[in-house]
């Protein structure tokens, strides 16, 4: 579960920093746009990873719950990291 | 909607709340032997009610450190119930204050107080219209995509905006799932027209049909002696289901007769299904077949009944789900405000906005203020008084009122603030309260480690200092200031400004 969890948190962040404004706030760089294709791409690519982890588990069900309520919470945190990272 | 969210969120946390609200039953030894619990109380339940032909055990467990037995006179018959509660460590009987505890959260979130008069039915058409928004909410903020992960916290009305934005698109599946499982809870009082022609007896003889249960037990003109040593069926039990404290509750019927049945519960710990894992045996102790499963539809309905109660969750799933009902709250209030504002800075002011606003301020803030008068209520009522449980429920609903009222000569901003900021005092004051009401419950809560009781009082504190930050934020936002000339209410004022 905490793999899943870590996996996640690192696709989101990814997926995130593939949009430019982001990659922007937080690299004070422009984002190339083969960088910013590799980064959707392996992000979705965790993503999907991080799903499996939880249903390859002895309650996939169950762990679904968890996985998308995790999703929710590292959306957020990334997006209130983010909103740090503009002001600065 | 947002009283049904925010009362619903609180719902997640309903054995615990009611924990909050008997201390005379909190503070209870954790016992894990089951089999001795078992044991003692169905002895106890033989001299209690000898003659009854159904005995119930509740045990305690983690959530529910309530211990209680249960008879009922007739089988049929479950108003025919006795209940009591005891101590686990000793079996004395300890008799809690009148209250309804958590249990008036839950049920307002799908009645609203107004079960008689067809709150039932305006819930539905709320989830209905609900579910409606949900989708024309993403088409709205289709825009949003472009700009996905992005706050603006320096003005109120953008940092509002984003806050939406993106809360609505978290907890889309969340949103999703409660709502239309809201409304499965009821299909049978919204669409009842298709039972009704198909059978004679409508919703009551379809879920005849397509559910299973257990066989009814029936009494037969001879006696049997009354199992009292439930050790080989509670071995067989836990070979089944081997977590611990796995038995949430178990059922005697008949139990002087030959046809007798103990039934035993399963914790919902592993399931997402809302029915739970029965085991059932006869007065021969032997394992009766197990229940025939139910069709797929039937089994659906159970899993989105399930994800709404979320019984299945463990306390960290169950704060996340919390937070996300906090979220979905606070999404459906910012659209309320937005709304308004919106339309308050294009048009003209007339009397519809100012409607709307007072009402905003009351379904928002007079909820939130009517939340914590219901908790201070609990502590502050004799526990004497009559009927107390429904004058808690009055005090919810007069203080309720009285922001309503209040709302039409305050200015809205002022009110805001002020509900705001006496709403936070008082979540924070309660632990205070319930210490020098009976300094005794919090003492032993704190030498039991009791964590249900601790943490109640933990939350309310917590959530008193989010809310007395948030009346400092749209304080300096819009530079409203509270000047309050009551002695009594002075304090709450200063700190305001």
């Amino acid at each position: 579960m905490l793999t899943s969890y870590c996996i996640q948190l690192v696709a989101v962040i990814l997926l995130s920093l593939s949009m430019l404004k982001h990659y922007r706030d937080a690299f004070a760089r422009p984002l190339p746009t083969k960088v910013a294709k590799l980064l959707k791409l392996i992000g979705g690519l965790l993503l999907i990873l991080s799903f499996y982890c939880v249903i390859s588990t002895e309650y996939p069900a169950l762990h679904s719950v968890y996985w998308l309520c995790f999703l929710s919470l590292n959306i957020g945190g990334v997006a209130f990291i983010h909103s740090k990272l503009g002001r600065k | 909607m947002f009283a049904i969210f925010t009362t619903g969120t609180l719902s997640y946390f309903n054995p615990e709340i009611s924990h909050w609200m008997k201390p005379e039953l909190a503070n209870q030894p954790i016992i894990n032997n089951q089999l001795a619990l078992i044991n003692r109380s169905v002895a106890l339940l033989q001299q209690k009610a000898p003659d009854a032909p159904r005995w119930q055990v509740s045990l305690p467990s983690a959530r529910q450190q309530h211990f209680r037995l249960a008879w009922q006179d007739d089988l049929e018959n479950r108003k025919s119930r006795t209940r009591i509660s005891l101590l686990a460590d000793d079996f004395s009987q300890v008799s809690a204050r009148e209250t309804d505890g958590g249990n008036f959260f839950r049920q307002f979130h799908y009645t609203l107080e107004l079960r008689e008069f067809g709150g039932r039915y305006l819930v539905g058409v709320a989830a209905m219209m609900m579910l409606v928004a949900l989708f024309s909410g993403i088409f709205t903020h289709r825009r949003f995509f472009k700009d996905f992960f992005t706050l603006r916290w320096k003005n109120l009305s953008k940092g509002l905006t984003d806050s939406h934005a993106l809360i609505g698109i978290i907890t889309l599946p969340f949103f999703f799932v409660l709502c239309f499982s809201g409304l499965l809870f009821y299909l049978s009082l919204y669409m009842p027209w298709s039972a009704n022609t198909q059978f004679e007896k409508g919703y009551q003889q379809l879920n005849q049909h397509v559910s299973t249960s257990l066989p009814k037990v029936s009494a037969s003109n001879t006696t049997v002696k009354v199992i009292t040593d439930f050790s080989y069926m509670v071995t067989q039990v836990k070979k089944q289901w081997p977590e611990q404290n796995s038995i949430a509750r178990l059922t005697y019927n008949l139990p002087t007769d030959p046809n007798g049945q103990i039934v035993f519960y399963r914790t919902k710990q592993f399931s997402l299904s809302g029915k739970r894992e029965v085991l059932s045996f006869n007065t021969k102790g032997e394992l009766m077949p197990a229940m025939a499963t139910e069709r797929l539809p039937r089994q659906i309905k159970r899993i989105f009944i399930g994800l709404h109660e979320a019984q299945f969750a463990t306390p960290l799933l169950r704060w996340i789900l919390f937070f996300m009902g906090a979220a979905c709250s606070f999404l459906i209030a910012s659209g309320l405000i937005l709304w308004l504002h919106k339309r308050q800075k294009k048009a003209k002011p007339h009397l519809g906005h100012a409607i709307v606003e007072r009402l905003n301020i009351t379904g928002i803030g007079g909820l939130l203020l009517a939340i914590a008068s219901y908790f201070c209520a609990n502590r502050l009522l004799p526990v004497t008084l009559g009927d107390r449980a429904d004058a808690e429920v009055i005090v919810f609903l007069i203080t309720w009122f009285i922001v309503l009222c209040l709302s039409l000569f305050i200015r809205p901003i002022k009110l805001w603030v002020a509900l705001l900021a006496m709403t936070g005092a008082s979540l924070c004051l309660l632990p205070f309260l319930d210490f020098f009401v009976n300094h005794h419950w919090l003492i032993q809560a704190i030498e039991h480690r009791n964590w249900l009781y601790l943490g109640a009082d933990i939350s309310f504190v917590i959530s008193g200092a989010v809310l007395l930050v948030i009346m400092q934020y749209v304080r300096k936002r819009t530079g409203a200031t509270i000047s309050i000339k009551k002695p009594v209410l002075q304090w709450v004022g200063r700190y305001a400004n």
